[in-house]
């Protein structure tokens, strides 16, 4: 195994920067938990350089297994710290102002263009994409959507499985234009 | 004869379908977490196959995303107004306020309480049941449809609430605390990704405050 030169190593960290604080987006949805994930896998990047063996596979998938276990580790942070004090928001100057509209930027997380989405809406039938609103978007469980659309619970369920499907594939046609 | 170009679009084509196939367990198990609203990174067997196959993480977090945006997708009225994205939200929020509010009074009463579904059996010890406002109505049709706030107290002071908001727009489920006169409260429950705080839950969380801050909240 030949570790690769500590400059060289540097120059490969800076080239992936913003593919993988774009990966780590689309994982966590919000800007911040992506910013405090990507110093985190930096940083163990940078410790566990040695480790690396381009015979095993190549940097990117490396560097982006251990952006993936430093938002694990984030996030299980996150959820210990998840309890508030209800006194310390509402203020109009305190976190709550600031943190909604991180939040209400982040929910979209500019990582879908408005278009974007249109565009893969619109490659599913009627059924699929009535299935998968009610569903995400309005929170209906299955069998509201059934008793909305008159049909069967087990027909729902696969207009639903197919737009989900249909959209993850979408995003593999859209990597291979 | 083909086109390299067009050599190229179908050996990605290719590949793209290989690497779907590859990874049906993943998927497979995905699906299922979704239909049970369930977070999929919350699911040991997901983390693990992901760990083990770093190729399928670019694949995983962009369905993630694209599905986290189908949830802020807005709804049809609201679609020629995409100007104003606060409006979506103010409606959200005012729903989960109105059904928090509901829910909070169960814990300021001591429920549990239930409202707009089967009521549930009451405590004489615990007070009245009070007189309930109407379910507040919403444009475009929207709605709290129940909301209720099952209660534990632990000891004086200490006192422990789980509220669930149900709505024809949003779902919250809060956690809420008291711990000699100190409230907290957290996401909790199915269809709230845990540890995320949406708008919808600061909305809720924020309005607990003010129902905090009233004198039946501390009191035992």
């Amino acid at each position: 195994m030949t570790p690769i030169p500590s400059l060289d190593f540097e120059t490969q960290l800076e080239r992936e920067r913003s593919r993988v604080l774009g990966f780590l987006r689309k994982l966590s949805g919000s800007a911040d938990d992506a910013e405090d994930a990507l110093q985190e896998c930096y940083a163990r990047a940078w410790r566990s350089r040695e480790s690396f063996d381009a015979t095993r596979g190549s940097f990117a998938a490396w560097l982006t297994r251990i952006a993936y276990r430093s938002y694990l580790d984030h996030r299980k942070a996150r959820k210990r710290d998840a309890s508030v004090d209800v006194h310390a928001i509402d203020d109009e100057n305190a976190p709550f102002a600031a943190s909604a509209v991180a939040a209400q930027r982040d929910a979209p997380s500019a990582l879908e263009s408005s278009e974007e989405l249109e565009r893969y809406l619109a490659i599913l039938s009627e059924a699929e994409r009535a299935a998968l609103l009610y569903f995400h978007r309005d929170g209906l469980s299955i069998a509201e959507i059934a008793a909305r659309l008159a049909m069967p619970a087990g027909t729902i369920k696969s207009h639903l499985h197919r737009a989900r499907s249909r959209i993850r594939s979408f995003e593999s046609e859209g990597e291979s234009r | 004869m083909t086109a390299p170009h067009d050599d190229n679009k179908a050996e990605d084509s290719k590949a793209s379908a290989e690497l779907r196939s590859a990874h049906a367990p993943l998927w497979t198990r995905v699906q299922r977490l979704l239909d049970e609203r369930e977070d999929p990174l919350d699911d040991y067997s997901v983390r693990e196959y992901l760990d083990a196959h770093p190729e399928a993480l670019e694949a995983f977090a962009t369905w993630r995303a694209r599905l986290r945006a189908v949830e802020c997708t807005p709804r049809p009225t609201q679609t020629k107004q995409r100007a104003q994205p606060t409006l979506r939200l103010s409606m959200l929020a005012a729903a989960a306020l109105a059904g928090c509010a509901l829910g909070a009074l169960g814990v300021a009463l001591g429920g549990p309480l239930y409202f707009g579904g089967t009521p549930a059996p009451s405590d004489a010890s615990l007070g009245a049941t009070p007189e309930l406002s109407p379910m507040p109505e919403f444009s475009d049709g929207a709605r709290v449809r129940s909301s209720s706030a099952s209660v534990i107290r632990l000891r004086r002071g200490q006192t422990r609430a789980h509220i669930a908001i149900e709505g024809t727009l949003v779902r919250t489920h809060i956690d809420f605390a008291r711990d000699d006169g100190r409230h907290s409260a957290r996401p909790a429950g199915r269809g709230e990704a845990r540890g995320t705080w949406s708008p919808r839950v600061r909305a809720s969380v924020a309005h607990l405050r003010t129902v905090a801050k009233s004198k039946d909240l501390n009191e035992d």
